[in-house]
């Protein structure tokens, strides 16, 4: 039930905003309100400008055009300071803590002394230890070290430093990334006691049930414009999505005739350290594997386990029934797997360097003389049309990664595989941070190289995903598979139940 | 790399990628202005003789960097293999031109077997490299010295082999107009610059260097690409010993001494990161001439050694300073 409070007085009003980044606008005219007691979502595709608007909120950037005011008044936000001075506090995806401090020296940063010029220690971790108390994490050791802290653990912890500064304006970009579900519940329960305290919330997500389930407003931006402001309970996922990127939900993943083979990997009973313990499955050509489970399950071990990418405890790989030895990602290589990793930035893919010797690193003796010459016309003619069969956009191929998108990125990491001719495609988390549009694209190239006799196995962390790509999914909870799920149960409900150890 | 046409784009786009170039021709200017004696064949003679044996080690230290690692210790390998190569020709008496080639690839060998141990200790063991080259710097000094007995071997008797070594050096021993040594280094830097610009091998430790768990996980064999560059150094650092020896006429325990702060500072300015993933040949030759010119300029001003030093170090960090800010440029 929402209380009846002052629930239209205006927090926060951003209008005009117009940001510029070398000649292109990344915000162009929009208009951002925010009411007190609320909490409201920022959504859009990756690269729409959520981030950007919010860095101008907070004072990181200077907008080129646009006001803000704050209460009423006008602000000139010039430094992340006039940004916390007026009461706006941001908590990004990376979080901004000290890992070698304890947790009171990080939340009360702004304010060690109160003024004083020794600090009191005994005072301060009481301070520290009184608004801990107020959030309800007795738990949370104010002495510890950041470090030593989970994720969740961590986020609380900025959050008080939010409080400490009397932040009375949050924004949250993208808080759930990492949590489990439990911890998800709870940091929405403290979202909620802030806005009856009357807190503003701007919460930014990709993740349309926590946006259905918290938020009271959605704001969407497409292409750095205001799409729209609505209230969410007058809203649905198909007009969410329409006015994100102009298509429905159903239309994100392409058909498929599914002509499932023999079995073409097989893992049996891997073995490593705690995270995977005893593991068994197995993988056809011309099927699409899913492995879902909580953040932490032990997904990404597995496969890299069955990758060589690091050692297993105990357990056998067989590959098109021969006992496979996979030692090394060279080796897996030579059975034909392929590996994109989860962490694209630094492992998937060579940021400082061309988006060709990303793409070729793992085939470029095929494109290289007997002498060691690289053969560079041969391989520059590959290079481009495998981005142009994936729908890459880019400059040219001698141009870094590190200057493409999110979506582009990922798919400079896939052309890597795609050259390496494997038949086994292990794919870990292949549309995180993508944007929607390289989303659909993605869906439509597993289907396709499934279509062609590939083995693919994808680790998601969307049930959508999962329920629209895969012929079955394994569940797994705590390094141990707790079920095989057929295409026809593979469900919402049934996937979260064996997810969180339920064996029923 | 392939086909860039010429015009206003691509010469700024050239400026900032080769700003050492930059530095060459402001160096260049100045010292011209700051000394009149600079500018003579003579003096620029001199200075490409002297530099030799410093850019071999300079390419050595190149290599290392790449894959972001480095080789403190290439100054005392270089010192070693020519102690060992006086030790064939005086001690043990290998005479001739077959002795004196024999004495050659001996000390080559044995620079290459002390680049492989440092190769194999690092990343065999996972220890730093800038810590486990350190400790061989000390180690082959050592080693230098006591096989030397602490002095410089000298031929009591000009033996063939040992005019045969010497004459290498001679003024007066040129091919096409350049001094022997000089050529030979030209042949070098173009074979080490193709292979690092134009073969896989050289794509391969340059990407290591830039993500070495990317490359990895990419189905590579990056160890055999961190400990080879080890010994490419260590083989450099033969020749350039073989070189220093033929130079000086003498085999002594304390040859190539700071060669490894020059070859690091040449290294870094012409490009290299010391966290790996850059750096070029014909960055490493300016970055070490610009250093050499620095020192000649200042001995033909005749400033008094200390504040030479003091010199050096300044122009260097400007040096690097703006090697720094036109790659953040890049990277904009």
């Amino acid at each position: 039930m929402e209380r009846r409070k002052k629930n239209n007085e205006i927090k926060v009003k951003m209008t005009g905003i117009k940001k510029v980044f070398a000649g292109i606008s990344v915000l162009d005219n929009v208009d951002f309100e925010l009411r007190k007691g609320e909490i409201h979502a920022l959504m859009g595709e990756n690269g729409a400008g959520k981030s950007t608007l919010m860095r101008v909120l907070s004072g990181v950037y200077q907008a080129e055009e646009g006001e803000i005011f704050i209460n009423g008044e006008k602000k000139n936000m010039r430094s992340p300071k006039d940004g916390i001075d007026n009461g706006v506090s941001v908590i990004w995806q990376e979080f901004s803590l000290m890992p070698d401090l304890s947790v009171a020296e990080n939340i009360l940063l702004d304010d060690l002394n109160s003024g004083k010029k020794i600090i009191n220690w005994q005072k301060f971790y009481k301070r520290a230890r009184a608004i801990l108390d107020d959030l309800g994490y007795q738990n949370i050791n104010e002495r510890a070290r950041i470090g030593e802290l989970s994720t969740s653990q961590q986020q609380v912890v900025e959050i008080c430093k939010a409080l400490s500064r009397k932040a009375n304006v949050l924004v949250l970009d993208e808080p759930t990334a990492l949590l489990a579900t439990q911890e998800v519940k709870k940091l929405f329960e403290i979202l909620k006691q802030l806005k009856e305290q009357g807190s503003s919330i701007v919460y930014i997500s990709h993740r349309l049930d926590e946006i259905f389930e918290l938020s009271d407003r959605i704001t969407v931006l497409k292409d750095g414009m205001l799409a729209g402001t609505v209230s969410t309970k007058e809203v649905d996922e198909e007009s969410l999505m329409l006015m994100m990127v102009g298509r429905k939900p159903s239309e994100l993943f392409s058909e498929r005739v599914a002509r499932i083979g023999d079995v073409t990997v097989k893992a049996e009973k891997l073995c490593r350290g705690k995270k995977v313990r005893n593991i068994s499955f197995e993988a056809r050509s011309g099927e699409v594997l899913g492995m879902y489970g909580l953040v932490g399950a032990g997904r990404t071990e597995t496969v890299r386990l069955l990758f060589g990418a690091d050692k297993k405890d105990a357990g056998e790989i067989y590959i098109n029934g021969e006992k496979a030895k996979i030692d090394s990602p060279k080796d897996a290589l030579r059975y034909k797997l392929g590996l994109l990793a989860e962490d694209r930035k630094h492992q998937g893919v060579l940021l400082d360097m061309a988006i060709r010797i990303t793409s070729t690193l793992s085939s470029l003796k095929g494109y290289t003389s007997r002498f060691g010459k690289i053969l560079f016309v041969k391989e520059a003619e590959a290079v481009k049309k495998i981005c142009t069969s994936l729908n890459l956009k880019y400059n040219n191929i001698n141009q870094h990664v590190s200057e493409l998108s999110g979506g582009n990125q990922q798919k400079v990491a896939l052309s890597k595989l795609l050259l390496s001719d494997c038949e086994i495609l292990l794919l870990d988390e292949p549309t995180r941070g993508v944007d929607v549009g390289a989303k659909i694209e993605i869906f439509g190239l597993i289907n396709q190289l499934a279509e062609s006799g590939k083995t693919l196995i994808v680790i998601s962390s969307e049930m959508m995903e999962l329920i629209g790509l895969c012929d079955r999914v394994i569940v797994i909870h705590e390094g141990k598979v707790m079920a095989s799920l057929d295409k026809k149960d593979i469900t919402e409900e049934n996937l979260i139940k064996y997810s969180m150890g339920v064996t029923v | 790399m392939e086909n860039s046409k010429i015009n206003g784009k691509s010469i700024k786009r050239f400026v900032i990628n080769n700003n050492f170039v930059v530095a060459f021709i402001i160096l260049l200017v100045v010292s011209a202005l700051l000394s009149p004696n600079f500018l003579s064949v003579s003096n620029f003679n001199n200075l490409a003789k002297q530099q030799a044996a410093a850019l071999l080690v300079a390419f050595g230290m190149l290599f290392t960097l790449t894959t972001g690692g480095i080789d403190l210790a290439v100054g005392a390998n270089a010192c070693l293999s020519g102690i060992v190569l006086g030790m064939a020709i005086v001690k043990w008496g290998w005479d001739g031109f077959g002795g004196l080639i024999g004495a050659m690839v001996l000390a080559v060998f044995v620079s290459c077997l002390v680049g492989s141990v440092s190769g194999v200790v690092i990343y065999c063991m996972h220890l730093p490299p800038f810590i486990v080259t350190l400790a061989m710097q000390f180690s082959l000094r050592g080693l230098s010295n006591m096989i030397s007995n602490g002095q410089p071997i000298r031929a009591l008797t000009e033996t063939e082999a040992y005019k045969m070594l010497v004459s290498f050096s001679n003024p007066n021993a040129k091919f096409l107009g350049i001094p022997i040594p000089f050529v030979f280094v030209l042949i070098v830097a173009i074979l080490l610059g193709f292979v690092l610009r134009k073969t896989s091998y050289g794509r391969m430790i340059l990407a290591t260097g830039s993500n070495e768990e990317t490359v990895r996980l990419a189905g590579v064999n990056v160890l055999k690409y961190q400990i080879s560059v080890y010994v490419i150094s260590g083989f450099m650092c033969g020749i350039a010993g073989i070189m220093l020896s033929s130079r000086s006429n003498v085999f002594s325990p304390t040859a190539g001494t700071d060669y490894e702060m020059n070859a690091l500072a040449g290294a870094v300015i012409g490009g290299a990161s010391m966290t790996g993933g850059s750096g070029s040949v014909l960055g490493t030759i300016f970055g070490v001439f610009i250093l050499a010119m620095l020192e000649n300029v200042m001995n033909l001003m005749a400033l008094p050694p200390y504040p030479q030093q003091v010199i050096k170090g300044i122009i260097i960090i400007l040096a690097v300073f703006m090697q720094v800010i036109t790659s953040r440029t890049k990277k904009e």
